[in-house]
């Protein structure tokens, strides 16, 4: 029998067991609650008691190298209709917000009440986008039930449509599409801030709540090398020139053979920013065509493969070659541009007639493995790496590439069978008159934000010649300009250098035999350049030279951009015409 | 709070469009019109190029740019003693800045 005074039965201990049991189980899931996942729990509390509301950051500006803005953003209403604010008197409501709206927006009241009325595209509709600022506040002190306003950004071109494919575009969610916009978006954009407060159960700020402010990052204003005047007057005169000579296309660079910096680019086919329409197909028009396209640049080529001579001390500019009119190489009959037989001639004269068969002359002179070893010096199959987005390597097919014939070195050496940018070209060609220095091209001077400022200096790649052999190329060059009195590229008061350039259209086929690609290249002036100008006309229909189509356009546009540099003739003179 | 962003967001707006009135009217297009209709200027026929013994004038006045020239930079090494020793006093060196 059981004494009375044991008191520690089964029951109790179970009792106890399960207590403990409990009180374990109460402080594991506190442990888990309060410990393991407390950053959670906080997280999710934090999300119901707090809210944030973006500060919306401001796309910096795109600038001229002179501090003009060539697009700069303004503030803008995005206008949203909220049918579900109507759940009474529905189509009273819809018609009196339409009679509010409609002066406002300028927009017909029949037309608004129809986009109103249509709620295929849900309850909330976008109305109207990039509504002038004012006339938005206007809507928001009138309390429009159902009228919502979204404060958002337009981009603003002062300049109009200069420099559309230069400048690029922006998407529906301020991003950069194309050109510029796009390639120094992320300098362009900035981050948004953000205000975190305190709020009750239906979302509104608490009154004296908390707050914190994380503070966004402003959109850094760019400040571009390009000349907003040198853009449009070539702009203006490749339009023309595109016109009147019915041509498929052009290009014109203007750059600072010193520094690389490039002071204009245009090409056309391009677009109008005032005219932009995504709904287009065809993407083509929306790159930019002095960096993207490759051509074969044709006789200018011959002053890459005269420098390097020259740089050798192969030849000097009275060293002589017999022009018989024809060369064979590799099994094909080469001829000159005009089919003509010049006897004894200088490499001055080379130059000047723009000979072919010298060129071969200097490339045997080379052999392949210099020819193209000063082609790669001179950027030739690389990139410039200018920083504008979709810029193309080129081709160039070497001694040591498959599918290369010793025919190959004959018309490389002329400018055909090799593949560049115009942007290539030109970089090109300033190394050969600038000292022999290559340089990057580059089109940001300064980017100015938050951050900092920050300059951008030129940068030389690497010596391709040396300085003397630059000074007689540049000679050369202006011996094949200045010095031959009928030459169209002659500016009258200043002295010129360049290299006119023609070339077949190539086709999967081959050559087309109708259509040409005319360029000059051309600097001046040229006992110390200012600028050296790429000019390059795709298919003219009434000539297909260059030096009838290409140089008389830069000796037009080379006094204008004289005029405006400030650099004075080597000899004053009057001159009549425009 | 809500007081102060409406007042902060109408002045921002209204910079902006300050920034874009004043690129309008700076513009290329707008300088040409007005040269043209306001004032009838055409472009040059004849240019004559005459030699003056005078120096090349400074570049021509343009409008102040959108983008404010960043401050100059004063090297330390060109401030007196006196200076070197305000400025590194936290609160006194604001009052010689």
């Amino acid at each position: 029998m059981a004494t009375r005074g044991s008191r520690f039965t089964w029951r109790f201990a179970s009792l106890i067991l399960l207590l403990v049991l409990c009180t374990a189980g109460l402080i594991v899931r506190l442990v888990y609650i309060q410990i393991l996942n407390h950053e959670r729990y906080l997280l999710e509390a934090q999300e119901e008691h707090w809210d944030k509301r973006e500060i919306r950051s401001t796309r910096g500006a795109i600038l001229d190298r002179n501090g003009f803005p060539l697009a700069t953003s303004l503030e803008v209403w995005d206008v949203y209709i909220d049918r579900r604010a109507w759940r009474e008197n529905y189509d009273l409501r819809t018609l009196r917000t339409a009679e509010a709206l409609a002066p406002l927006v300028g927009r017909p009241m029949e037309a608004l009440l129809a986009r109103i009325r249509d709620d295929s595209e849900g309850p909330i509709t976008l109305l109207l986008d990039g509504l002038d600022f004012e006339v938005g506040r206007q809507i928001q002190a009138m309390g429009l039930p159902g009228v919502q306003l979204a404060l958002g950004t337009k981009r603003y071109y002062p300049e109009g449509d200069l420099a559309s494919t230069l400048l690029g575009f922006l998407g529906r969610e301020h991003s950069g599409l194309a050109g510029l916009e796009a390639d120094l978006d992320d300098l362009l954009k900035g981050s948004p801030g953000y205000i975190y407060f305190e709020r009750d159960s239906i979302g509104q700020p608490i009154a004296f709540g908390q707050t914190r402010v994380e503070p966004g990052r402003e959109g850094a204003d760019v400040r571009l090398t390009v000349d907003r005047y040198i853009q449009k007057l070539v702009e203006e005169e490749l339009e023309r020139q595109i016109k009147d000579r019915n041509a498929s296309g052009g290009t014109i660079i203007v750059m600072d053979p010193m520094t690389g910096a490039i002071l204009a680019m245009a090409s056309r086919p391009g677009y109008k920013l005032s005219q932009l329409s995504l709904e287009s197909a065809s993407l083509d028009q929306y790159r930019i065509r002095a960096v993207t396209d490759l051509y074969e640049p044709g006789s200018v080529m011959k002053t890459i493969t005269m420098a390097a001579a020259i740089d050798l001390a192969l030849v000097n500019p009275n060293t002589t070659y017999y022009d018989a009119g024809s060369v064979t190489r590799g099994g094909y009959t080469f001829q000159n541009w005009d089919f003509s037989a010049n006897g004894m001639q200088s490499m001055t004269q080379l130059m000047q007639k723009s000979l072919n068969t010298g060129a071969i002359w200097l490339s045997d002179l080379l052999g392949p493995q210099r020819l193209y070893d000063y082609l790669k010096r001179f950027g030739f199959g690389q990139a410039t790496h200018s920083g504008i987005g979709g810029e193309a390597t080129g081709l160039m097919r070497t001694n040591v590439d498959p599918g290369w014939y010793d025919s190959d070195l004959a018309t490389n050496s002329y400018g055909q069978g090799i593949a560049a940018t115009p942007l290539q070209v030109i970089t090109a060609m300033s190394a050969v008159i600038n000292g022999g220095r290559l340089l990057r091209p580059y089109i940001v001077q300064e980017v100015d934000g938050p951050s900092g400022r920050r300059i951008y200096e030129p940068v030389t790649v690497r010596r391709t010649i040396s300085e003397e052999a630059s000074r007689t190329m540049v000679k050369m060059l202006n011996d094949v300009v200045d010095g031959v009195p009928q030459h169209l590229a002659r500016v009258s008061g200043y002295k010129v250098g360049g290299k006119t350039g023609t070339t077949l259209v190539s086709i999967p086929t081959g050559y087309a035999i109708d259509a040409t690609i005319a360029s000059f290249v051309g600097f001046a002036p040229a006992d110390d350049p200012a600028f050296i100008m790429l000019v390059k006309i795709d298919e003219p229909k009434d000539d297909p030279l260059g030096g009838v189509v290409a140089a008389p356009v830069f000796a037009k546009l080379a006094p204008q951009i004289l005029s405006y540099l400030n650099v004075p003739p080597s000899s004053p003179q009057v001159r009549t015409g425009p | 709070m809500q007081r102060l962003e409406f007042e902060r967001e109408n002045l921002r707006a209204r910079i902006y469009m300050l920034e874009a009135e004043v690129a309008a009217l700076s513009s290329l297009d707008r300088t040409e019109r007005a040269a043209r209709d306001r004032l009838g200027m055409v472009p040059a026929r004849n240019i004559v190029y005459v030699q003056v013994a005078e120096p090349v004038p400074e570049a021509p006045l343009l409008p102040r740019p959108i983008v404010e020239p960043a401050p100059e930079f004063v090297p330390e090494s060109t401030l007196a003693f006196w200076e070197k020793l305000l400025r590194s006093v936290p609160l006194l060196g604001q009052l010689t800045r």
